[in-house]
């Protein structure tokens, strides 16, 4: 071996190192940074579309502008963000520590599936962004973006009607995403059922890497009907098949909600596992209900699947069957309830550390609550009959993903990129971005319920002075800049705390972690672990810390 | 907390509303009650403080199950309680399925058993606007330029909805529901005995360019203002004599003193208009209220 013992470090520049890495924390990494850039990218075109309806009868952006901008913010936000940092990013970097493990099963396929990622960002952006370009500067319409909305509704999206390369461009951008995620979610299922540390059993996985490996059985399950019919209207609008344009009007609407709606707790669940990491530590106590919570979080999964049609109660769906869908969508509400009562009594009765991740947990309980319980309205197929496709779903979705997705992100960020990096971010700076962040977020979206109960329409560019909408709209658009700052503060508190070196050094624990990631230095390093540790409890490294006191934490209480 | 609900519908699922509202104000105030007030009693006081390591407590575990559920059980009986009293509805177990093929006869025979109907008015939802075609007082409609659905008070109106191109959906909030309209399909919505007001709706389906401008305005008027108004469209599109004409072809017709027909009216021509003198004047005077 003498011979060709060549320093692995000296072989490849760090450029190469990180486009060719197999390391699934640096895949992480690149997972993480990208999905932020998209995040921004996506943030900006909503502070376009609020800028564009702060007042009735504005021109800021052209008609057709917004009606790209809005299907690119929720495409944008779904695709390229939330999924992708939650479970391509927190998922990659934390799952494998969390479990003991030195890296993915297959971690050749999760860099072909980062990479699948990147290019499928690309292909959705690109062409849109040209567009906006050309539109800008008076180039002309070069028709590369997709004005179709997110849920595409077919026969807009067909070719009669949906003509530009766009629209293609934009489906080949989401199945190439759609295969990226598959393959990842494989990935995920793979690693956790077969390189857990030894004596790890099911009740002792992370909450964080529990529901991860949910969310990967509902992509497995979920995103493949969504690539095919993303295939199939492909193929009808370039090669005349005709899958969904002679079809039944409402066909194309059950294959995208199939995916669609497994798809909102695809994004919230990994978050709820990100909160549910942080309250026990800086509660210093166990999760409260750990068996309900996890158990719970699989029977959102497994109701998430029974549920899609709610988002046609008004589509013409037989009644009968719209009856099963009501009681199903309403049901859910349930294990969702028990999570917010298991968190909140997580902390009860605890030592509560004041940090910006808990605070960020609070905030994703508090806001999320909200989203659930308009969620249960949207549920009544009368009141469904009277608010679909209003401000009030808006406000509603809203209030679940960034109320609870973006809020979890945020605090997962603060609780584990200090492992990341070795540095802590700002917790002053921390706060004031949490609190801006949290009254931004009410203001924005707080009168949206207001205004879908005044009978405002998603989706529209513009609106009358006679309809009474102009004060909330107007609320609603200061609020969208005031999270825009807020977000500028975490930028800022990156920057300064962690890229300027500023921030104290994190050490291999600065929260009291309970989870395996904290056994290791910060950053870990390439191999993880030097010996694999062994697991008594969900709380391996509250056992290490309290070994010689009496209140051993597998005991009984 | 619905606004400005004005029909029988509308007042329905307003209180379906406000009964689930009631319920969501107590869990909502629990929760973030709870939230805030352990997030303040509970800081950290000593840093090497240590609580007690409780895990969980069945009891309180099963609480905050089986309460939730039963409520979201009960909301679910009232929803589909509050089902089968709108329009159309049918009863619980055979709903009326108020969308159908074009061509479906049975489905079409449901449908007008299943309300008694006093008017009936053709709707097709076009980029990016709404005709209208009052099927008994053959009188031809739109949406563009600010044109308004005039329906007589106190009547109970069936729209029969068909998409000419892409998804469009119905909904003017103040009478309740909304209903997509496809292509190759009827829907069918009813204004059950609407008072007289002004009312605004919209598409309510993403549609295309101009979707922010598919506006829909309704105008509830008393039977006699209707009758006139009937009249007077019906002169705009080709006078008595050519029921049924179109309105882009009305609109041009020219009487032979070489005036439209409107003009006609508002000089009192009772020759080249064919009426009466009084439905003249009656007409004069609405158009004057029009300016």
């Amino acid at each position: 071996m003498a011979s060709i013992s060549i320093p692995l470090e000296k072989r490849r520049s760090a450029l190469v190192e990180w486009l060719t890495t197999v390391d699934h924390k640096k895949i992480g990494i690149v997972y993480m940074g990208l999905a932020f850039t998209f995040f921004i990218f996506s943030g900006l075109l909503a502070l376009a579309i609020r800028t564009q309806l702060a007042a009735p009868g504005m021109t800021v952006i052209s008609q057709e502008f917004y009606n790209q901008a809005f299907t690119m913010h929720g495409t944008g936000m779904i695709f390229l963000f939330t999924i992708p940092f939650l479970v391509g990013g927190f998922g990659n970097y934390f799952m494998p520590i969390q479990i003991g493990a030195r890296d993915m099963a297959f971690p050749k396929m999760n860099a072909f599936s980062l990479w699948l990622f990147v290019f499928a960002g690309f292909v959705m952006e690109f062409g849109f962004m040209l567009s906006m370009v050309a539109n800008a500067t008076g180039w002309g319409n070069l028709g590369l973006g997709s004005a179709a909305s997110w849920n595409a509704y077919v026969p807009y999206s067909t070719r009669a009607f949906s003509p530009q390369a766009g629209m293609d461009i934009w489906l080949i951008g989401i199945t190439l995403n759609g295969i990226s995620g598959t393959l990842g979610a494989v990935n995920i299922l793979v690693t956790v059922y077969s390189l857990r540390a030894p004596g790890m059993s099911v009740w002792r996985l992370p909450m964080f890497t529990w529901t991860l490996i949910t969310t990967a059985v509902m992509i497995l399950l979920a995103t493949p009907v969504l690539t095919a019919g993303l295939m199939m209207l492909t193929t009808d609008r370039n090669f005349n098949t005709q899958f969904f344009t002679t079809a039944d009007p409402r066909m194309w609407q059950h294959v995208f909600w199939f995916y669609s709606h497994p798809a909102v707790y695809i994004m919230v669940l990994p978050a709820m596992g990100v909160i549910s990491e942080i309250l026990p530590v800086f509660s210093r106590k166990p999760i409260f209900g750990l068996k309900a919570l996890m158990v719970s979080t699989a029977l959102i999964a497994l109701l998430g699947f029974t549920t899609w049609a709610h988002h046609m109660f008004v589509s013409g769906v037989n009644p009968l069957i719209q009856r099963f869908f009501m009681f199903t969508t309403m049901l859910i509400a349930v294990p969702t309830g028990v999570k917010i009562f298991n968190w909140i009594f997580t902390m009860w009765g605890g030592s509560l550390n004041m940090k910006t991740p808990l605070m960020m947990s609070i905030g994703f309980i508090s806001t999320f609550t909200i989203g659930g319980i308009t969620g249960v309205f949207l549920g009544m197929i009368p009141v469904d009959q009277q608010l679909h496709n209003s401000y009030y779903v808006v406000s509603h979705f809203h209030y679940v993903l960034f109320g609870g997705s973006v809020f979890g992100i945020f605090g997962g960020l603060y609780y584990w990129l200090p492992k990341i990096y070795g540095r802590m971010l700002s917790d002053k700076i921390g706060k004031v971005q949490f609190w801006l962040m949290l009254f931004g977020f009410n203001l924005t979206f707080f009168p949206q319920y207001i205004l879908g109960l005044l009978g405002m329409p998603r989706r529209i560019a513009t609106y009358l002075p006679d309809r009474g909408w102009d004060i909330p709209n107007l609320l609603s658009s200061i609020g969208a800049f005031t999270i825009a700052f807020s977000v500028l503060l975490f930028i800022i508190n990156f920057v300064i705390y962690i890229v300027g070196r500023k921030g104290e050094v994190a050490g291999d624990d600065p929260w009291e972690g309970n989870t395996l990631e904290w056994m290791t230095q910060s950053p870990p390093p390439e191999y993880n672990f030097k010996t694999i540790p062994v697991v008594h409890s969900e709380r391996p490294l509250w056992d290490i810390r309290h070994a010689n006191d009496n209140t051993n934490a597998h005991g009984k209480h | 907390m619905l606004v400005n609900t004005v029909t029988a519908d509308a007042i329905a699922i307003n209180s379906l509303y406000n009964i689930a509202l009631f319920f969501a104000v107590i869990v909502f105030f629990i929760v973030q009650g709870l939230l805030l007030f352990s997030a303040y009693k509970y800081k950290r006081k000593k840093a090497d403080e240590l609580p007690a390591q409780n895990h969980g407590n069945m009891k309180l575990e099963l609480f905050w199950t089986i309460v939730p559920a039963l409520i979201v059980i009960m909301l679910f009986f009232l929803s589909a309680n509050t089902l089968s009293q709108l329009s159309g509805a049918g009863t619980q177990a055979s709903p009326i399925h108020n969308v159908h093929k074009i061509g479906d006869d049975n489905a079409k025979r449901r449908i007008e058993d299943a309300k008694r109907t006093d008017m009936i008015i053709e709707i097709s939802g076009r980029q990016w606007f709404w005709q209208y075609k009052y099927i008994k007082d053959g009188v031809n409609h739109s949406s563009q330029n600010d044109g308004e659905l005039v329906i007589p008070e106190g009547k109970v109106v069936r729209l029969d909805m068909n998409s000419k191109d892409v998804l469009h959906a119905w909904w003017v909030p103040s009478f309740g529901g909304m209903l997509y309209v496809n292509p190759g399909e009827m829907s069918y919505l009813w204004i059950d005995k609407p008072p007289r007001g002004s009312y605004i709706g919209q598409c309510n389906a993403y549609c295309g360019l101009q979707h922010a401008q598919m506006i829909s305005r309704i105008k509830v008027v008393s039977q006699a203002e209707y009758d006139t108004w009937v009249k007077l469209k019906k002169a705009e599109q080709g006078g008595v004599a050519t029921e049924g004409g179109n309105a882009e072809r009305g609109a041009q017709l020219y009487v032979d003193g070489g005036y439209t027909y409107a003009e006609a009216i508002a000089k009192g021509d009772t020759k080249n208009t064919g009426l009466q003198a009084q439905e003249v004047a009656d007409l004069s005077a609405y158009l004057d209220t029009l300016k």
